[in-house]
Parts: C-alpha cells; structure tokens; sequence
C-alpha cells in the first residue's frame, strides 16, 4: 500500500512509486550506523511532520500527499546539510 | 511537539528547526541560507515526483486499454462469461453473473503497488452490443476501487465491450464525450448509465438545441448537478430536478445551453435539496429557464417550496419570469 | 502487503534491512494519518480515539458496577449515584449523554457529507481546473 510512509528498505527498489534523490537511503541508513530501526524511526518523525505542515494542496489525494511529502523529506535531508547530520540522533526528544 | 495541524509557512519553520537541532553551533545567517536552499530543493524534489507520479499514472492507463482491448478482442458474453487477459503490467480478469433478466460485471485488474495504486479512481464505462441492446446502447459507468475491482450491475444481454474514460475527477461521475464523429453520432443514442441508477440521455447531442433526459428512481424530491463546457469555454452548471412520480420512474428534460459535443462533462449524485445553498442560488435559476419539460417545472415548483430560503427566492423568481 | 518491483539501487555494503516489528508497523500506521485531509484526518485522529475511551470507560464501569447497570448509565435510565461505583458511574453518565450521540452524530454527519460534499457543488472557479488528475 504505498499510502503510509514508506519503509526505507523499500525505497530502494526502483518501482516503489516514490522519489528519492539517488544514493539517499544508503547515505540515511550509513549515518545512523546502519541501525535500521533507528533510521526509520527518525526518517518517519520527518515525513510526518512535513505531512502535518506543509500545505498541501486540497485536491490532493492521500497517496498524491504522501509521495510529496516523502519528495521533500528527501530532498531536505540528502541535498543540504543534513545530509551529514541527523537532527534527532542529536538533539533526543526535543525535535519535532 | 506533537502538533497535527498543519501551519502555513511551516515547512520553512521546520527545515529550520531541523538544521538548527543538527547544527546547535551554526549562526543566523547560515540557518537563513540553507533553510532557503532546503526548501527550494524541496520544491523541486516535489515537482519531480509530481511528474513520476503523472507518468506513472499514463502507464498505468496505457496499461489498462491494453488489458480492455484485450477482453474486446477476446469478447465476453452470456455463452463465455469468464476471461482473463495478460498484458506486461496487468492480469485482467472479468467474470459475469447473471442477476435476474440482467448481468452484473466485475472486473479485476491484478499489478504490481504502484501500478495498482495509479488505477484507484479510473472510470470505465460497459457498453453491451448485439441485437436487443442496438436500441438504445447505454454506457454503464464504473468506477475501480483501490483494490483494482470495478463493478457493473444491470448490464443487458450481448457481447460486452469496455473502455477507460480519459478524465476522472473525485465526486463526480465522468461522462463520456459525445462523438463529433458524423457516423458515430448517427449510429446511436447518447445513454450513460450511473452506478447510483441514474441514467442520462442526451437527445440531438450534436445538434443545435441538445436536451438532456435525467431519469432515476427516487423516494423524494432529488436534484442532479450537471457540469460542462459551452462553446466560448466557460464552465457551466446546471440542477436537474427529479421528483418521484405516481407510476414509472422519475424524469426530467432540461435544454444545455452552449453545450458542445467532443468535451467531457459531469454529473454529480442525486442532492437532498435542502442541501442547495446560496452559493447554488445563480445555478438554480439558470437551471429554472432550461428546463425542457412540464415534469422539470413541476419539480421546481417543489423546489421553491421546500429548498433553503435563499435558494427558494431565486427559483421563484426565475419561474415567475419564465 | 505488496512488494516494490524494479532493480534493487545500491546498498551492497549496507547490512540487510531486519524486519519490521508490528509496534513499529503499528507506529508507522499512526504517523502516516497526516496524508488525509479534513474529515478522513479528523476522525482518525478524533473521532476514533474518543470512541475507544468510551469502549474503555464502559468495559471498565461494565467490571465494577454490572454490564447492565453500566448500559442503564450511560444511556441515562440509572443515575451514577445509585451504583456501587458513583464516580466512575458518574463519567460513564455524562460520556453516555454528552460524546455518544456527539460521536454518533459526527461519524453520520461523516458518512453523509463526504457523500454530499464530496459531490458537492463547488465555486464556479474551481471549476474544470487544470489538474493533475488528467
């Protein structure tokens, strides 16, 4: 059901009906010393959120909503600087 | 922390709260630099799964006419009720039940996720051909589900063909374009099937006064949106009232003013009137002065008796200009 | 649930990814309730979990007072004060009188209007828009 966020594990298939920037997962999962279940904690925290506040357009289907939130999920932490750093390995519950 | 409600400009605030959490030691400027720069390859990174998605979403489509030229071509009917048909993307399997003197379709399309997930939503319209259905060849509309199965109740005897509508917009039934091809519109009536039990005819659909016939059964007074194009490319909606008769099913003709042929248009559920607001006032009385026949007055007359105060007064004035 | 499909991109170093447990899958379920909009998201995130805290608090009064009394409170044939348990009782009386039928009325009016609204009439300029939806 490529309604709910994805697994990350998931995102590396081609076909999985989302975007992510190339190289993305492997980067994600490296960062969190390969602890999956961390990694998917954090990236989830992340595209709930963008879920929650970004307007999204009110035509949009749930799955169209996802596969944008999940987009700019992407982009946010692969393409800048927190491609280096995960906001939630360092700062603990205080993050959103 | 847990906040769920979405907050304009939030996306900004949150790649900054992000960038600031991984980077306590960063000063103003920097957050300010690369929060822009985060959300504009957000943006970007949207745009381009907006454009996968559409893509995917063509293949999807593509997929499907290929699966329904398929079964076209290797037919179902009464004497073969069961088919199924094997393209790259899609298994399509179609089986046929009969239900009383009608059948009742159902298609399944079997894929992978994403190609499942873009076909949730598509219409597709049954059309029955042979002898007894040449006389009045009606559309039966269906949609697909998010599990790929689309049902079609009260179809006639014949050898069944179906097509992918073009345009599916959520809340509304799709209805095919009328053919502006001379021959196809001389070989055959307009007739669209709802799957609410509504049908729609549109007689002299190309000609220079078109008039839609909206008949259903109803338990009370109903009202039907109509949604289209005229020639200058206006929109343009009309409400067709249906009003439960003594014997026989309800009916009602209203004229479409500026209705041309070749363009896809829309009709909605059957409405409680007492859901007409005032934002349907100028829709209403506009409606009021196409109507076609004595049964569509009728039930304006209805209208303006028991519809919302604001919706009421327009009608009534339309009808005393009529 | 379905697989993805297509080439497997990179990873090669990566340990393999362990399975999901199902508090996690459970979580992931819940976190991904933002993607609806207006009534879906409203009764996912209310509508529900207050309908659960009234099966709650009944199965709970329904222990202490009496499965029968607990349906005689709530639905207010009973005051709370003449149970064995006044305070609880008390709660299962105003949940009864004041969220059911809010509850009730909000999952109807859910049900009816995403039938009505979604096939509403909308502003003429929202009309035939250029979509995305093709």
């Amino acid at each position: 059901m490529a309604e709910l966020i994805p697994l990350l594990s998931d995102l590396l298939y081609a076909r999985c009906g989302f975007t992510v920037p190339d190289g993305f997962v492997e980067s994600y999962v490296k960062l969190h010393d390969q602890d999956w279940h961390r990694a998917q904690d954090h990236w989830e925290r992340v595209v709930r959120w963008v879920l929650d506040c970004r307007e999204v357009e009110s035509r949009a289907t749930s799955r169209r909503a996802m596969q944008q939130a999940v987009a700019a999920s992407g982009a946010i932490l692969h393409l800048t600087p927190l491609l280096a750093r995960c906001p939630h390995c360092r700062a603990g519950r205080r993050v959103p | 922390m847990n906040a769920h409600e979405p907050v304009p400009g939030g996306f900004e605030r949150l790649c900054r709260e992000l960038l600031a959490a991984a980077y306590p030691e960063a000063d103003a400027q920097w957050l300010d630099e690369h929060t822009a720069s985060a959300v504009a390859a957000a943006d970007r990174a949207v745009a381009l799964a907006d454009r996968h998605a559409d893509a995917a979403r063509e293949d999807a489509r593509a997929a499907m006419r290929d699966a329904l030229s398929g079964l076209r071509t290797r037919g179902l009917s009464p004497d073969g009720p069961d088919a199924r048909i094997e393209t790259g993307a899609i298994a399509l399997t179609a089986s046929a039940r009969p239900a009383g003197a009608r059948f009742t379709v159902t298609l399944r399309a079997d894929a992978a996720d994403p190609v499942l997930g873009e076909l949730a939503g598509l219409w597709l319209t049954a059309r029955a051909t042979g002898a007894r259905a040449a006389r009045l060849p009606v559309r039966y509309l269906g949609e697909l589900t998010r599990q790929g199965v689309a049902v079609f109740t009260g179809l006639p005897a014949g050898r069944w063909t179906f097509d992918l509508l073009a345009h599916s917009r959520p809340g509304a039934f799709p209805m095919p374009a009328v053919e502006t091809n001379v021959v196809a519109a001389a070989t055959g009536g307009y007739a669209v099937a709802a799957p609410n039990g509504v049908l729609f005819v549109l007689h002299d659909p190309a000609g220079r006064a078109p008039v839609l016939e909206v008949g259903g059964t109803v338990d009370r007074l109903r009202v039907v949106w109509i949604r289209y194009r005229d020639r200058a490319g206006a929109a343009r909606r009309l409400l067709v009232p249906l009003a439960p008769r003594a014997a026989g099913p309800a009916n009602s003709r209203t004229g479409l003013p500026g209705f041309s042929p070749g363009l896809e248009w829309e009709a909605g559920d059957l409405m409680d009137p007492a859901d007409l607001g005032a934002a349907d006032a100028a829709a209403a009385a506009d409606s009021v002065r196409a109507a076609a026949d004595r049964r569509a007055l009728r039930g304006w007359q209805e209208l303006a008796r028991t519809a919302r105060p604001e919706v009421a007064a327009a009608i009534g004035a339309a009808l005393a200009g009529l | 649930m379905p697989t993805p499909t297509g080439e497997h991109q990179g990873g090669t170093d990566l340990v393999p990814p362990p399975r999901e447990p199902l508090r996690h899958a459970v979580r992931r379920r819940l976190r991904s309730v933002g993607r609806h909009n207006g009534l879906r998201h409203w009764l996912s995130t209310r509508g529900i979990p207050v309908l659960l805290g009234y099966a709650a608090l009944f199965t709970g009064n329904g222990f202490l007072i009496g499965w029968r009394r607990a349906y005689d409170v709530s639905i207010g044939i009973t005051s709370p004060a003449d149970t064995s348990a006044p305070v609880p009782a008390w709660f299962l009386s105003v949940a009864g009188w004041l969220l059911v039928p809010g509850i009730v009325g909000a999952v109807a009016g859910y049900a009816v209007s995403n039938a009505i609204t979604s096939r509403r009439t909308r502003p003429l300029d929202e009309l035939f828009p250029e979509d995305d939806d093709g």
